[in-house]
């Protein structure tokens, strides 16, 4: 299995709002949906799943309601508010910006 | 916008939800993290890996499990709060564990708290505190001064206005509805006082929100002319005591003053009227001129009597009141004294919310609030060494918490919760102190001088929030140095053993000693100004007065109840002078004005300087009977007294004393045959045909004026004083001027009392300070010897290990003793010193109450200064035995 990368703070928060766009999911969900988006090349530590999830349900970006999982159990789905999608728009630009901004400098050829 | 309101809303709901149902979210953070650890196991398991193995692999993805919960708890942000809960309830249970620090810590708050609310809800109920009347939302006090040219007189407060200008006022008033107020006293059935009355303008009543149990209220008509409507409203009290409640007592007369009154009605019982005493009845306005003989006050345009209050009308603020207001008194007084300036002031209604009192009483009181301010600063730096031992003994506690990564901000944050805490605790025994202290000092004011009362000094909402508020800051202040220091520390000793504390222990022990330093400072602030008000009420007592203070009888009599004219009041007195001297046991008899040794009468003379001018000197003045200065031991220097004939016919002689006549003739020899002028025009001069020596008042507001004698012919206001000097038993003197008034006017009560009485109502001001002032410095004493007594026996468990040692060398008891107690009474000495230095610079304050004797009092500074050493010495003698018993085998085995 890949050694899974550091993430930027700001980063997983974006990830967890973008896997949450494609539709209400609980933890577990998030972290294989984003594990599956990658190619399995960014795995989530738990450690610090619940704590975003948590932060950003404070943040009232994402709301949380119990429901029933696949395997029928009870599981917490969290979904994004309206909010929650304006963030995500905010935070892709900002994304874009900086990867195209570190594309720029690690792209720049030797004189 | 919309948004961060949601948002806002989200949070405060989940902040809420994390705080209410903190339990319910542990469980569903529990679920939700077993469902992800579950979830992988499963899938481990669908991976083909045997369950055990799965479960392993599934720990290790999800790491620490109580981290993280830990981590979403943080990221809730509900710490703050929640941390606070955690702490009171964390504060609670240490709290119980000792109840003996938490009784005696709480005890020395409650009674530095304790003088504060008593003097704050004292205050607050005399001058801020809603009168007991309908809606007092919208009713107002309208205080109208006056000031500029043109005689003004009056009764009462400064702020009372005339009938004229009531009526003025009251007419053209379109923002408010204007009642009228002025309080007498009659008599009922001859006995003088015996009836508290308020004259009322006709709505007053109704103008408070009472209504009538039985009758009506009074009609327009009867309250409208001068003299009109003999009616009356009672009390429901007034009805109860005098009439045991007779249902028909409707239509039925009562007699006041001689005449006789219809009761039209009864007020309800929650009816006492807008001002502080409480009345037995009420009466027109337009009947004051039975309440008082000469002149009637309600003829005269210049004369305020009537206190007025105003009830908003709806739609109309203070400000639009006030201007109003503003415009008509100043139009009140056109007709009459069109050059004097008015100055209005609209107040809620309040008992003693006048603007001279508020002025006047600034310096008393802010020197008041400084003493009780004072105790509590001793109460708090009590508690505060008490912390700062105990959190020797928490050392360990707080090491371990350190330790283990609680953050010094956090434990501060506890340590502060827990010593507001006491501080509330403390601050709930202090009101019930105050509660105690204020009825003691309010039960202190004799209540025959004022009446009945309504002063309520029970705690409502704004006293408890005072409280609360003097209890949270008191509690930061008291704890914040100990908390400090009991964090400040290095972790490893302290987590060794508790013994070994000589780490950082002289930081600590200066504290301590500081505080202690503190107590003893403030406290013989206290002490030497309490020391001083005695001296100098004691030496008021025994100052030369000019006059004799012994074997005089004062009996007054009012006799403007009676309705006496002038020419038989004084054939009264005349024949009553008569009869009495005639007793066996009088010395002598005559009458006066003013009550001696008070100072109630002031006047402007005038002493021709050369052929035109005139100086103006302000002089206190008394109008004397024959034999007054025989009668009330005043030596004459110069000249005569009044004689005989100069009593009945119509000579304009005065007698003047010894001060006047130094000041402003060169000698008393100078002074007589000289002529003062004491009205305006030339015949109002007197000749001075006597001086008298010069008679101190004790009255403390006193200014020293120089004094004017004049005859007393007849009664001024149907007033005076009999003045008999005896010999022998003053009661049954008594009884002779009592037969003798008996046989002359069955229905004139005379009010007999000694000159010592009299003496002491004069000084009761001075009197009242001294207790005061000593019942505060012996509080302060209590708190700083107890701190004495709590330093020394704390540094005798502390130093056993020490004096072990030091006994086991060979010192004996007398070094051991002397080493123990001069640690107590090293800060105590310190302290006492810098507390004289203040003290001497606080008591020029109090200078006004001293009669005389000098603020640096060396008696009373070095009296108190001993007294204090002595009982400080005590407080640290007795725990500092503790070191004597000290076996020096046990404690050097103990380590």
């Amino acid at each position: 299995m890949a050694k899974s990368m550091d993430l930027l703070q700001g980063t997983l928060d974006l990830l967890i709002l973008k896997a949450l766009a494609l539709g209400p999911m609980h933890g577990y969900g998030v972290s294989l949906r984003i594990a599956q988006l990658s190619k399995a090349g960014l795995q989530v530590q738990q450690g610090s799943l619940y704590p975003a999830l948590h932060r950003l349900e404070q943040h009232a970006w994402i709301q949380s309601e119990w429901g029933t999982s696949d395997n029928n159990r009870k599981a917490k789905f969290y979904s994004l508010t309206p909010a929650g999608r304006k963030q995500l728009d905010v935070e892709t630009a900002n994304w874009a910006r900086v990867a195209e901004a570190v594309g720029l400098v690690l792209g720049a050829q030797e004189v | 916008m919309k948004t961060t309101g949601v948002r806002w809303i989200d949070m405060l709901r989940l902040r809420w939800r994390s705080l209410s149902r903190r339990n319910r979210l542990e469980d569903e953070l529990d679920d939700e993290l077993r469902f992800h650890f579950e979830s992988l196991i499963e899938r481990f398991t669908t991976d083909g890996l045997p369950p055990a193995e799965a479960r392993r692999r599934a720990g290790l993805d999800i790491g620490g499990m109580e981290a993280v919960k830990e981590n979403c708890r943080d990221s809730r942000g509900v710490s703050a709060l929640e941390n606070l809960g955690r702490d009171v309830v964390y504060a609670w249970r240490a709290m119980k564990k000792s109840p003996g620090f938490v009784l005696t810590a709480a005890a020395a708050i409650a009674l530095g708290i304790g003088v504060n609310i008593a003097l704050f809800s004292l205050v607050y109920s005399l001058m801020f505190r809603a009168l007991p009347v309908f809606d007092p939302d919208s009713f107002r006090n309208v205080h109208i001064a006056t000031f500029g040219e043109g005689n003004r007189s009056g009764y009462g407060t400064p702020y009372n206005v005339s009938w004229h200008e009531f009526n003025y006022i009251r007419k053209a008033a379109k923002t408010a509805e204007i009642g009228g107020l002025a309080e007498v006293e009659m008599s009922r059935k001859g006995d003088a006082r015996s009836a508290r009355a308020q004259l009322v303008s006709e709505n007053l009543l109704s103008l408070i929100g009472s209504r009538p149990v039985l009758g009506r209220f009074f009609a327009p008509e009867e309250a409208s002319q001068p003299g009109s409507a003999a009616v009356t409203v009672l009390s429901h009290r007034a009805w109860q005591h005098w009439f045991a409640g007779t249902a028909d007592i409707v239509g039925h007369t009562i007699v006041l003053n001689r005449q006789p009154f219809t009761i039209v009605g009864v007020a309800d019982e929650r009816t006492t009227g807008p001002v502080l005493i409480v009345p037995d009845l009420w009466i027109p306005l337009t009947m004051q001129a039975l309440t008082r003989s000469g002149e009637p006050l309600i003829d005269i345009a210049t004369s305020g009597w009537i206190q007025v209050f105003a009830r908003r009308k709806p739609g109309y603020d203070d400000g639009a009141l006030r201007a109003e207001m503003q415009v008509l008194a100043q139009q009140s007084l056109q007709p009459h004294l069109p050059k004097r300036k008015a100055q209005v002031s609209v107040e809620s209604g309040a008992y003693f919310n006048f603007p001279f009192v508020k002025q006047r009483f600034k310096p008393m009181f802010a020197i008041v609030t400084l003493a009780v301010s004072l105790v509590l600063i001793v109460a708090c730096a009590n508690v505060a060494n008490m912390l700062l031992a105990r959190g020797l003994t928490r050392r360990r506690e707080i090491a371990i918490r350190l330790s283990i990564g609680a953050g010094r901000a956090r434990l501060l944050q506890q340590l502060l919760t827990e010593s507001v805490m006491l501080a509330i605790v403390g601050g709930a025994g202090g009101l019930f102190l105050a509660w105690g202290g204020a009825r003691l000092l309010v039960g202190m004011i004799p209540a025959e001088s004022i009446g009945r009362h309504q002063l309520d000094s029970s705690p409502d909402l704004i006293v408890l929030l005072f409280t609360l508020g003097v209890a949270v800051l008191t509690g930061l202040v008291f704890g914040l140095l100990p908390a400090l220091s009991s964090l400040r520390f290095d972790l490893t000793p302290a987590l060794k053993t508790e013994g070994l504390e000589e780490h950082g222990r002289g930081g600590r022990r200066r504290l301590q000693n500081l505080l202690i330093g503190v107590q003893v400072a403030v406290c013989l602030v206290l002490l030497v100004n309490a020391a001083l008000l005695l001296r100098g009420f004691t030496h008021a007592l025994q100052l030369d007065p000019g006059q004799s203070t012994r074997n005089i009888l004062i009996t007054g009599f009012d006799l403007r109840q009676q309705q006496y004219t002038a020419e038989e009041s004084a054939r009264f007195m005349n024949t009553l002078r008569e009869t009495i001297a005639a007793s066996p046991g009088v010395v002598s008899v005559s009458n006066t004005f003013i009550e001696p040794l008070h100072d109630q009468c002031g006047n402007m003379a005038r002493i021709p300087d050369g052929d035109t001018a005139a100086r103006e000197v302000k002089t206190s003045c008394d109008e004397v009977g024959t034999d007054f200065f025989r009668t009330a031991g005043i030596r004459l220097l110069q000249g005569r007294e009044f004689t005989q004939a100069e009593m009945f016919n119509t000579a304009r002689v005065a007698v003047i004393d010894e001060r006047l006549a130094r000041d402003h003739f060169g000698s008393p020899m100078n002074a007589v045959g000289a002529v003062i002028r004491l009205g305006q025009r030339a015949d109002s001069d007197h000749e001075i045909v006597g001086v008298a020596a010069s008679v101190r008042s004790l009255d403390l507001n006193r200014v020293a004026y120089g004094r004017v004698y004049t005859p007393m012919r007849g009664l001024r206001n149907n007033e005076g004083k009999l003045l008999v000097a005896y010999t022998g038993p003053a009661g049954d003197i008594d009884k002779a001027i009592r037969a003798a008034v008996a046989s002359l006017d069955p229905n004139v009560t005379p009010h007999t009392k000694r000159i010592e009485e009299s003496i002491r109502s004069a000084l009761l001001p001075a009197r009242m300070a001294a207790a005061a002032a000593s019942a505060l410095g012996g509080l302060a004493l209590i708190l700083a010897c107890t701190g004495v007594y709590g330093l020394v026996s704390f540094a005798v468990s502390r130093r056993r290990r020490e004096v072990g040692i030091r006994m086991a060398l060979g010192a004996d008891r007398v070094s051991v003793m002397r080493l123990v107690v001069w640690q107590g009474m090293k800060p105590v000495a310190v302290g006492g010193i810098a507390g004289l230095l203040l003290a001497g610079a606080a008591a020029q304050a109090v200078r006004a109450m001293l009669y005389g004797i000098s603020p640096l009092d060396p008696l009373s500074f070095g009296s108190t200064a001993l007294l204090l050493a002595c009982v400080a010495a005590a407080a640290a003698a007795i725990p500092a035995r503790g070191a004597l018993r000290v076996d020096p085998a046990v404690t050097l085995r103990h380590d």
